[in-house]
């Protein structure tokens, strides 16, 4: 709090009262150390920023000068046409300004190293040389003859210590220009000459693009001269590399040496011409004796090939007439087998007959077997027949016997036969009376039985009457037992007759039935006899018939012996015939035998004279084949002699046309301009001297704006400490220095701290990214004054005036009226009311918000620039990266079509190429280019470009897609018309455009017009792409094809691509496989640098949001305490509070990021035009994402203030608040 | 009960070394509907006392009960809602928004709670029927006070507070915000504490408390309140 009353009152003289004043400011700094620290951070950000971005241009030049002044790079560098001999060193040194002069030799030469060729500069290395001093990075310095050191820039880690080269000489130079082909790698080194790690130069082998540089010993080199020389300057030295007046200075020595040149060149050319025209006529002198030797020897030749000749003509005479000998033998032979032949069928056919006759005699003698046989059977049943005949006749008289003595018999059977019939009849007789007398018996007895059986019955009638014992019956009963037993009595007396009756009556049958037989037997006996007799009968006829059969068959038997003893007789015959034949057979075949082995000693004889003859004809060609060689050698000789002739005569002669060509010598001066990165390296810092034009100006305007509010709040504020000065007496400039001591100590103590991190911090990051790009290191911080003075004091000015401007206003018041609270200001309607249809959708806070917003205007627009400042900063950020990813993904993922190009040596290796391609993947696209690089150039400048031969105009526009940038329409060489095709950067770098010419230089002083047909979208490198007619009417010849272009939808695997690549270097003829892909290392490093950038550039994006967004929110508050704590008094809660102060900031912030992002991307594009390097071009569009994530990150830094601003909120106490007005 | 209780309350305030005693064992209540004036001269502490009756500050010690609550006991929260809810506030430079109209004002306060009278009704019943969309700065002292007095009606409360209402006031302006106030004691039967320097106004009262060094002096219940036309100062 001011204690007024301690303060002593003076006029004017503020000696005695600065104690007090100057106390007070010290309380008010400790009392309101957030304003005053807002006001140093704000202050140290803008002009640490400023300061330091300024400082870095010229740091990395002090940097770079202070890097070659101590590795004693050349200042100038000559060359001359025929070379630089000691003389010339001599004269060089004489020059006024040369200090150090030192000559070097060097030759372009190519080595291979896992299969790619490196185009490397070799040097001669003197470890005595003070100029262009190396830094071994690793190893040492070469000490033998075949060791070397190596820079390879693009793949050190690749090619180490230890590593045996093999140097090859690939342009037609005769002599190879070193004493040995093979190094080994003792160590790796940078040098002064070659700062770029991306630009190694260009070179007349290869590709025409240098990928390395080496050291070798000086002694290795074959000639005497030097390359080239170096000259520094003492004078120049102490001077800056990349100053105008060094710049002038060395421009004024060149212009020495240019004409100390033309003297050297005219003596270089006597001395050098006059050597070549004594070597000529040395040489013709050779060539003549060599003729004359050469010729003697050809005809020595020729004569023993005549010799030979001739030999071989008498060889085939002889020949010829064995041949015909040969011919008759053959013929003989053929006779004679012929001849056995027919002998032989003749023998087959007797042996045949033979056996035929064989076979009728065995025959025969089988048939007279046979008939033997018969007879003797036919002999055996005569005489079985005459036996048989013999026993029918005795039989027959045997049978007539029998039957005689059976017809006595049967005649005695008769007689007593007879005698036995009368017997019989007089037995009956005798019967037949017997018989009579029994019946006579036979009645009686029956009559006496009648009686009986009548008195019974009357009996038995009168004993049922009477009883059975009335006497009279008794009496009659035994009357009558006495009567039956007389009849009992007389009738087995019949029975007895009767029994002899039938006695009798059976013998009589008996004798009956034997009579009968008999008579049969006697009948049946007669019968029997006849039919003997008759059987007997008829066998003697039978035996008649026998006999005469017998008789017939024994005069045919006899006929059959007469034959067959005649059979025999002829068989006896034919037996004694075949004999005579089988030996007259034998006979004939032992000759057979004889004769064919007599022709089988003949044959061998003869081809035995064959194989004598074929060896002869075999000797004969030997022969002829020698003689032809030798007369090819013969003719080799004289072709070889004819051209070494030759040859040493077009040597003479061409060595003539050389002296006659070598023209004038001449020399060339350069400066380190033509360094490859050397002016490049200037204009990168120039570069960012450009952005430092822009970019932090921006800073240090907002950080001027805010400070401004800040302060005039402050002097707002003490309205009534100033009354109250005032009403003591103290005067307006001892009051408002107060509030300059405060601003401007808080002001000068943040720029100071400020410049000083900034003059350190941006210079660093930002070399420390070029690092990545030039060997330059050591960095070096110039802390400039006159920077320091004019950022700082900048602000510090700005910020005086600031509180100049609003304490002078306040002073103008009367003290009575500033003791007096200022009335807040007015609350009015604001234009946004009028607009009825969005104000009455606000909801009433939206109202309130709205109208706060326009009553604060000032704070509005501060707040609005500091947000837009943060939005573009980060959108320019991520713009940045946009850009260089877009390299990548455009080029590589759009533009290159193809899958790869292979590089090749020779033509005749291209179908080779071809094959191996189609083998692989047999959908293969391919078409050939020549591909060589030359500068370009127009009245703007000059640039290093690929020049594009295209075999296939079609194809080739498939492998790469040629369209326009700005429409995306495609681009073909018919639309080019008659002009070329070049790439987009090109013409950016060139200044020109379709339609334009352009001037390409294809050799030392041999320059092209040509015209620009088409330009199209393009990122890395410049490209001019000539269809293959037009090349030949630029160039005068067909272009040497030296790369195949293929496309065959390879996948982008990396093990994929190896394998492929491999594949592919082991065909013959190929070079180098490069595979289309965007992990390319150049532009990996480009993105990490800009991922630093974006860092850099949020980092400080974020810190201008929070300081300006902290402090507006901060004046904000104090500003309006009052309602705030009147809102709380109503009962409002914190959130409500918050909501109510902070909807504000939300509203403003959302308005600063979308003005940001349109500032962004106009910032963007600044910063991508000039920090463009001119090798490539960077996409020319932000992503929509980056959008985003700007804006997002804007909003993220507006809620953190919030967050951090609703502490403050939370703390104002309403009764303080309230009662201020006291 | 009493409506507003304190009893024994102490407030200390400590500068450095020194502890001051703005309310130095207070104790003295309130009857609901009373029109209450606590009256002392500049320091004595009245002021303070209206601070902790209005829920903006905490006593030390001792107890504050309005309307049978401990607000002694509540937390912030609480004060908030307490505030919120339950008392209307009036100041001597009226605090009201710059930037919202009369009838804005009003309802920034009805925005907290859901029972209140509309803006544009209480702002007639004071007497500023007209004057509804004009800004603070387009209005007399006296305006300006009588909308801060609609807005603290607005919500309804519980207890009215005034601190010093009439102290940037010409006398008759002062007058016709004193009526006001008393008439909205009697009619509506509001409880109303006015703090004053000012003793001339205190027969208006109720009751009257004196505050003298941070105590209280006397407290004197007035059966018979002279109306506000009849006081003369």
């Amino acid at each position: 709090m001011i204690t007024p009353h301690r303060l002593k009152i003076s006029n004017g003289d503020g000696g005695a009262s600065l104690n007090s004043v100057t106390k007070n400011i010290f309380r008010e700094i400790a009392r309101t150390k957030n304003r005053f620290f807002s006001i140093f951070t704000i202050c140290a950000i803008g002009v640490g920023f400023f300061s330091g971005v300024r400082a870095t241009g010229s740091d990395m030049k002090i940097t770079a000068d202070n890097y070659y002044d101590a590795h004693e790079l050349f200042d100038l560098r000559v060359m001359s046409t025929f070379g630089l001999t000691d003389g010339d060193l001599t004269a060089l040194e004489q020059v006024d300004g040369v200090s150090e002069v030192q000559g070097s030799k060097y030759s372009d030469l190519v080595f291979i190293y896992d299969g790619r060729d490196y185009n490397t500069r070799v040097f001669s290395w003197n470890e005595n040389a003070k100029l262009n001093s190396i830094d071994i990075l690793e190893g040492r310095f070469p000490q033998a003859d075949n060791e070397c050191i190596l820079n390879v820039r693009k793949m050190n880690g690749q090619i180490g210590i230890g590593e045996k080269l093999v140097l090859t000489d690939p342009s037609d130079n005769e002599d190879f220009p070193l004493n040995n082909a093979e190094y080994t790698v003792v160590g790796l080194f940078d040098t002064p000459m070659y700062i770029s790690s991306t630009q190694r130069g260009s070179t007349t082998i290869g590709d025409g693009s240098l990928d390395a540089f080496a050291y070798i010993p000086e002694s290795n080199f074959t000639q005497e001269i030097y390359t080239e020389a170096y000259i520094q300057s003492e004078q120049l030295k102490g001077m800056s590399s990349y100053s105008d007046e060094y710049e002038q200075l060395r421009d004024d020595i060149s212009d020495k040496l240019e004409e100390l040149g033309i003297d050297r060149s005219e003596i270089r050319y006597d001395e050098v011409i006059g050597e070549a025209q004594q070597k000529i006529a040395d040489g013709e002198k050779d060539l003549e004796k060599g003729r004359a030797e050469g010729q003697q020897k050809i005809d020595d030749a020729k004569a023993e090939l005549d010799d030979a000749a001739k030999q071989i003509s008498n060889g085939e005479a002889d020949l010829a007439k064995a041949a015909e000998d040969i011919a008759d033998g053959e013929k003989q032979i053929a006779e004679a087998k012929q001849t056995l032949a027919d002998a032989r069928i003749e023998i087959d056919d007797g042996k045949a007959e033979l056996a035929e006759n064989e076979q009728k005699l065995n025959d025969a003698r089988k048939q007279l077997d046979e008939s033997k046989t018969q007879l003797s059977d036919a002999k055996k049943q005569l005489d079985e027949a005459k036996q048989t005949l013999s026993d029918s006749k005795r039989q027959l008289e045997d049978g007539q016997a029998e039957i005689d003595s059976r017809r006595a018999e049967i005649e005695s059977g008769w007689e007593k036969l007879s005698e036995g019939k009368k017997q019989l009849e007089e037995g009956r007789a005798q019967y037949e009376s017997g018989k009579a007398q029994y019946d006579e018996n036979l009645a009686k007895y029956e009559a006496g039985h009648q009686q009986y059986e009548q008195g019974a019955a009357r009996l038995e009638q009168a004993a049922l009457l009477l009883g059975e014992n009335d006497p009279q019956i008794v009496a009659q009963r035994a009357v009558l037992e006495t009567t039956k037993a007389q009849l009992d009595a007389a009738k087995s007396q019949l029975d007895e007759a009767k029994a002899q009756l039938d006695e009798a009556e059976a013998q009589l049958t008996q004798n009956e039935q034997l009579i009968a037989e008999t008579e049969q037997q006697l009948t049946d006996g007669e019968a029997q006899l006849s039919a003997a007799q008759e059987q007997i009968d008829s066998g003697l006829q039978q035996y008649n018939d026998g006999l005469a059969q017998y008789n017939e068959n024994y005069a045919k038997y006899e006929d059959g012996v007469k034959q067959y003893n005649d059979g025999y007789q002829e068989y006896s015959d034919g037996l004694i015939k075949f004999n005579d034949g089988r030996n007259k057979l034998n006979d004939a075949e032992r000759q057979y035998n004889e004769g064919t082995a007599e022709l089988a000693e003949k044959e061998q004889e003869f081809l035995d004279g064959k194989a004598d003859y074929e060896n002869g004809v075999r000797e004969l060609e030997d022969a002829k084949q020698k003689y032809q060689d030798g007369l090819r050698e013969y003719q080799d000789g004289v072709d070889e002699f004819n051209k070494e002739i030759s040859d040493a005569e077009k040597k003479i002669a061409d060595g003539k046309k050389e002296i006659e060509d070598a023209g004038e010598a001449k020399w060339y001066v350069f400066t380190r301009d033509d360094n490859p990165g050397y002016a490049e390296y200037s204009s990168n810092a120039e570069r960012i001297d450009k952005i430092a034009a822009i970019f932090p100006v921006f800073f240090l305007l907002v950080a001027a704006l805010v400070c401004l509010t800040t302060m005039s709040r402050m002097v707002e504020e003490q309205r009534m400490q100033i009354g109250t000065l005032k009403s003591l007496g103290y005067s307006n400039a001892v009051i408002m220095r107060q509030y300059m001591v405060y601003a401007v100590l808080a002001a000068a103590s943040g720029s100071l701290i400020g410049a000083f991190i900034g003059m350190f911090l941006f210079p660093f990051i930002i070399m420390f990214a070029y690092s990545m790009m030039y060997i330059i290191s050591n960095f070096y911080y110039e802390l400039s004054p006159f920077n320091i003075v004019i950022s700082a004091g900048s602000m510090v000015a700005a910020i005086a005036l600031t509180v100049f401007f609003s304490a002078r206003n306040a002073l103008s018041g009367t003290p009575a009226e500033l003791m007096r609270p200022k009335a807040p200001k007015a609350g009015k309607r604001v234009l946004l009311e009028k607009i009825g249809f969005i104000w009455d959708r606000l909801s009433f806070f939206g109202k309130v918000s709205g109208r706060n917003l326009f009553r604060y205007k000032r704070r509005m627009f501060m707040t609005v620039i500091g947000i837009a400042g943060c939005t573009a900063l980060s959108l320019t950020g991520f713009g940045l990266k946009d850009s260089i990813s877009d390299i990548v993904d455009l080029q590589y993922n759009s533009i290159n079509n193809y899958s790869g190009f292979i590089a090749y040596e020779n033509q005749d290796d291209v179908q080779g190429i071809y094959d191996a391609l189609l083998d692989y993947q047999p959908e293969t696209e391919y078409t050939r280019a020549l591909i060589k690089q030359y500068t370009v150039t127009s009245d703007s400048g000059s640039v290093q470009c690929y020049v594009t031969a295209v075999e296939d105009t079609a194809k080739f526009e498939d492998m790469i897609d040629l369209r326009s940038r700005t429409t995306g329409e495609k681009i073909t060489f018919e639309q080019a018309g008659g002009g070329v095709i070049v790439t987009e950067k090109l013409t950016k770098l060139l200044g020109v455009k379709t339609g334009d010419t352009v001037t390409l230089r294809i050799s030392d002083g041999n320059t092209r017009e040509v015209t620009i047909g088409a330009v199209t979208e393009h990122y890395t490198s410049h490209y001019m792409y000539i269809p293959e007619e037009k090349y030949a009417e630029l160039f005068g010849n067909a272009p040497d094809y030296n790369i195949v272009y293929f496309k065959n939808g390879m996948s982008s695997e990396q093990s994929v691509q190896d394998e492929f690549t491999t594949r592919m270097l082991a065909v013959d003829g190929v070079l180098t496989v490069t595979v289309n892909s965007g992990a390319s290392s150049q532009f990996a490093d480009m993105l990490k640098i800009m991922d630093l950038v974006v860092v850099v550039l949020i980092i400080s994006a974020g810190a201008l949001a929070f300081v300006v967004l902290y402090n507006l929110t901060n004046v904000n508050i104090t500003e309006r305490i009052r309602e705030i704590a009147t809102l709380k008094v109503l009962g409002f809660y914190d959130n409500e509070v918050s909501s109510y102060v902070f909807r504000e900031n939300n509203i403003l912030s959302v308005m600063g990021g979308v003005l940001g992002l349109g500032i962004g991307v106009a910032l963007c594009q600044f910063i991508i035009q000039t920090a463009e390097i001119d090798e490539v071009m960077f996409g020319r569009n932000i992503h929509p994402l980056s959008f985003l994530w700007a804006f997002l990150i804007t909003v993220a830094f507006s809620l953190i203030v919030n967050f951090i601003m609703r502490r403050d909120l939370r703390k104002i106490s309403m009764v303080e608040s309230l009662k201020s007005v006291e | 009960m009493a409506f507003v209780t304190l009893d024994n309350v102490y407030k200390r305030y400590h500068m450095g070394e020194i502890t001051i005693n703005a309310a130095d064992g207070m104790t003295f209540d309130i009857q609901k509907g009373e029109f209450a004036i606590i009256v002392g001269p500049s320091g004595s502490g009245k002021t303070t006392v209206l601070n902790m009756l209005g829920g903006m500050d905490t006593c030390d010690e001792g107890v504050i009960s309005v309307d049978g609550e401990r607000i002694d006991r509540f937390n912030r929260r609480q004060l908030t809602n307490y505030r919120r809810y339950d008392v209307g506030f009036i100041f001597q430079f009226y605090n009201l928004m710059p930037n919202l109209t009369a009838k804005e004002n009003v309802e920034l306060a009805a925005q907290t709670t859901k029972d209140f009278i509309p803006a544009a009704e209480i702002l007639q019943k004071v007497g500023l029927g007209e004057r509804l969309q004009n800004f603070p700065a387009q209005l007399s002292g006296g305006e300006q006070q009588r909308v801060s007095i609609a807005r603290a009606l607005s919500k309804k409360p519980k207890l009215l507070l005034c601190d010093e209402p009439t102290g940037a006031l010409d006398y008759n302006t002062g007058k016709m915000i004193l009526k006001l106030l008393q008439d909205t004691c009697r009619i509506d039967g509001m409880t109303v504490i006015l703090v004053t320097h000012n003793s001339a106004i205190a027969p208006m009262a109720d009751r009257i408390i004196r505050i003298k060094n941070s105590k209280v002096a006397e407290i004197i219940t007035n059966d018979h309140p002279t109306p506000v036309e009849d006081i003369e100062w």
